[in-house]
């Protein structure tokens, strides 16, 4: 008993000490941020957010603050001004940059979630044609919040129609040298939130935009997938369409007289979802059918690379794969533009669906 | 004159397995990828494994030490050189012990303020940690072997979460294969010793072993299982971050955490800093109870008088480094310290031993 008094005198120091506790229904989560450009300075910030009234069975309602200044703390700190609750960033779950903005350059941008301990890895970045405020003002469904209904039509396209990107994703490929990062490119369309396709980034920059068809081409070529539609006209302004049930992409680089070369092998195989008016019960037709896909993707393909290749920007990676190959060194860079690409594509089709 | 432990305060020979990985993964598993990544790029993990083969040899000549002088090092420092220069010697090692626990605990401290606690001082979490480690030291080498092996347990489900960075790496990442110059991987090798650092306290659990020389496969099996550890970490680190990207990555093994997605935690790197602490604890305490052993057999003194003594010393010196250079720099310095001990210290010591034995049967 004779320790006790000294266990108390510790006790009360030491609480003295505890950290300002967090209770969730006094707290602001902030759950998507924009930026939009205001003049080559300083730009806005719109942080969106979802309030629950208290009672039952009480509809979210939506809340957007916005402020304008040169750096996200600062603006951080303004907003935290109309807010009548403290505002916390650990639930941040979508970043959105004005494409103007993203001309200018995110680094300075990214940089402060890369750094914020309290920002997860998994958050989707994304480039915007259009104010990033109206974005977050607009409510789309009844259910879900705007940065939750945000997410979840950028997370549907990543497995069907644009290439899989996260705040890491985009980090690596930054910060890798034979890389260049890319995100899903979204707009507003009357009421409803659109992907456009995919914004092409050199370093922190925004360089181009792709329409959905060349993404999903983009996406065959990065990663290995199981989803999506691919459409080949036939003749006659007919149409196939085929449902990919795995495709993968070979790269082999070479280094010939001082010239790279890159060969891309696509292995696709499909399923076909739409006929044309095509007797599928014959083996020619289908052999002739796979003959087109696979010429369709490899004019598409080739094209597409071509236009990276133009644009100086490597979001397939050509360079990382290179130096996987030992053939990246400092000629690559200066090299890129004069790269030659020779795309093949062997392609196999089965017969699908219920009927024949 | 130093008398061995009764039967009753020793444990049995397995336990060396638990004591001896508990000590080598630690604090420095956060984040040793990018200190060994920036000499030896994609081809770290091969000096992982070199070091481990390393410590194995290391490991093998302490055992030849300690069963040849049947003692902890404070005893065999004193037949071999005598008592002054013997004492000095030992005085060494209880310093060493005393700063490996500075580091483990600062070090661990500042992931605490960095990640989680930015608003707190850095005192309060010093104190609560050197109180609880007290507190556990103060039962006995059983309680620190306890708390060891707990800690092993605890921290193995952290292995399974390694899945999810798995799903979103690139393998690519890790060619070209074997593309490594001879000195990068010497640097890299040398930068991995840090990391295995601790298992020295054999130097003074050694007569706690019950058998002891039977005790010698289970010290092999901690290496290796530690190496096996640092292996996974790195390679899944490497298909996770690019190597530049990693070049930015102070902790690079938290940072992997960050893209655990659970159901019901959506942060899961706070969760695995708090089961850390289950990790960092043995360290931390059989580092002070080895200090404190180490003064008590040298200076006759209760261990608890030197137990207290030493935390106030770690406590104070801990409050000295303030912000992550002093950190940094500090733990350079540990690692230097550390390199020359384990790499040239044992086998003079074995040396000298062995020509001692010989010099008095003749």
């Amino acid at each position: 008993m004779k320790k006790f008094p000294i266990l108390i005198l510790f006790l009360a120091a030491i609480s003295g000490c505890t950290p300002g506790t967090k209770i969730l229904e006094d707290i602001q989560l902030i759950q998507a941020v924009g930026y939009d450009e205001m003049n080559g300075e300083e730009f806005k910030i719109t942080a969106g957010a979802t309030y629950i009234p208290p009672g039952q069975n009480t509809e979210p309602r939506n809340l957007v603050f916005t402020s304008v200044g040169k750096t996200t703390k600062q603006i951080r700190q303004q907003i935290k001004t109309n807010s009548a609750k403290p505002i916390e960033t650990g639930r941040v779950g979508v970043v959105l940059f004005q494409q103007e903005v993203a001309k200018n350059g995110i680094e300075r941008h990214i940089d402060n979630y890369q750094r914020d301990a309290n920002i997860g890895r998994d958050i989707h970045l994304v480039t915007t044609q259009g104010s990033t405020e109206e974005i977050l003002r607009t409510r789309y469904t009844e259910g879900d919040s705007v940065s939750q209904h945000i997410i979840d039509v950028v997370d549907q396209n990543m497995d069907h129609t644009i290439p899989d990107s996260n705040l890491h994703d985009f980090l690596s490929q930054y910060y890798a040298k034979g890389y260049d990062p890319f995100m899903p490119y979204v707009s507003k369309d009357e009421d409803q939130l659109k992907v456009l396709g995919v914004a092409l980034y050199k370093k922190d920059k925004l360089v181009d935009t792709l329409s959905l068809k060349e993404s999903y081409i983009l996406k065959l070529l990065y990663e290995p997938i199981r989803k999506g539609q691919f459409e080949t006209e036939w003749k006659d302004g007919r149409y196939i369409s085929t449902e990919n049930l795995h495709s993968h992409t070979d790269y082999k680089i070479k280094k010939e007289r001082g010239r790279y070369h890159v060969q891309l092998t696509i292995h696709y195989n499909g399923e076909v979802s739409e006929s044309g008016g095509m007797d599928l019960t014959k083996e020619k037709n289908i052999k002739k059918m796979e003959r087109e896909v696979s010429k369709a993707i490899e004019k598409k393909a080739q094209k597409l690379v071509e236009k990276f290749i133009a644009l100086g920007v490597d979001p397939i990676g050509l360079g990382e794969r290179a130096r996987q190959q030992k053939l990246y060194d400092k000629n690559w860079e200066e090299n890129y533009a004069d790269l030659s690409v020779d795309v093949k594509s062997k392609v196999k089709i089965t017969q699908g669906g219920i009927i024949e | 004159m130093y008398p061995l432990p009764k039967e009753d305060k020793q444990v049995s020979p397995y336990f060396v397995f638990y004591l001896i990985h508990s000590m080598q993964v630690g604090v420095g598993i956060l984040g040793f990828e990018r200190i060994i990544a920036q000499s030896a790029r994609q081809n770290a993990w091969i000096a992982v494994i070199i070091a481990g083969i390393i410590m194995i040899g290391l490991v093998f000549l302490s055992y030849r030490i300690l069963n040849r002088g049947k003692n902890d090092i404070v005893a065999i420092h004193h037949d071999v050189f005598g008592k002054w220069i013997g004492g000095m010697f030992s005085l060494y090692f209880i310093l060493y012990y005393a700063i490996l626990v500075l580091v483990i605990l600062r070090t661990y401290e500042e992931v605490i303020q960095v990640w989680v606690f930015p608003d707190v001082g850095a005192w309060v979490f010093l104190l609560i940690i050197l109180l609880i480690a007290y507190y556990y030291v103060i039962g006995g080498f059983r309680v620190v072997t306890g708390i060891s092996f707990l800690g092993v347990i605890y921290g193995l489900p952290l292995l399974l979460v390694m899945y999810f960075p798995l799903k979103n790496g690139h393998l690519g990442n890790l060619l070209p294969l074997f593309d490594v110059t001879f000195r990068e991987l010497y640097e890299a090798t040398k930068g991995m010793t840090l990391n295995f650092l601790g298992f020295e306290v054999l130097f003074m659990f050694y007569p706690f072993i019950k058998k002891a020389t039977k005790s010698e496969k289970w010290a092999y099996f901690a290496v290796i299982f530690s190496t096996f550890i640092y292996l996974v970490t790195l390679l899944v680190t490497f298909v996770y971050f690019s190597q530049e990207q990693l070049k930015t990555t102070i902790w690079a093994t938290l940072s992997l955490w960050k893209i655990v997605d659970l159901t019901i935690i959506e942060r899961f790197e706070y969760v695995g800093i708090c089961i850390w602490f289950f990790v960092i604890l043995p360290n931390i305490c059989i580092g002070l109870w080895c200090a404190s052993r180490g003064m008590h057999r040298l200076f006759s003194i209760r261990q608890k008088t030197s137990l207290r003594f030493i935390c106030l010393l770690v406590l104070l010196s801990a409050l000295f480094f303030r912000d992550r250079q002093l950190v940094d720099t500090l733990n350079d310095i540990v690692s230097q310290i550390g390199l020359y001990t384990i790499y040239f210290y044992i086998p003079f010591l074995y040396v000298v031993q062995m020509i001692m034995k010989r010099w008095k049967k003749t």
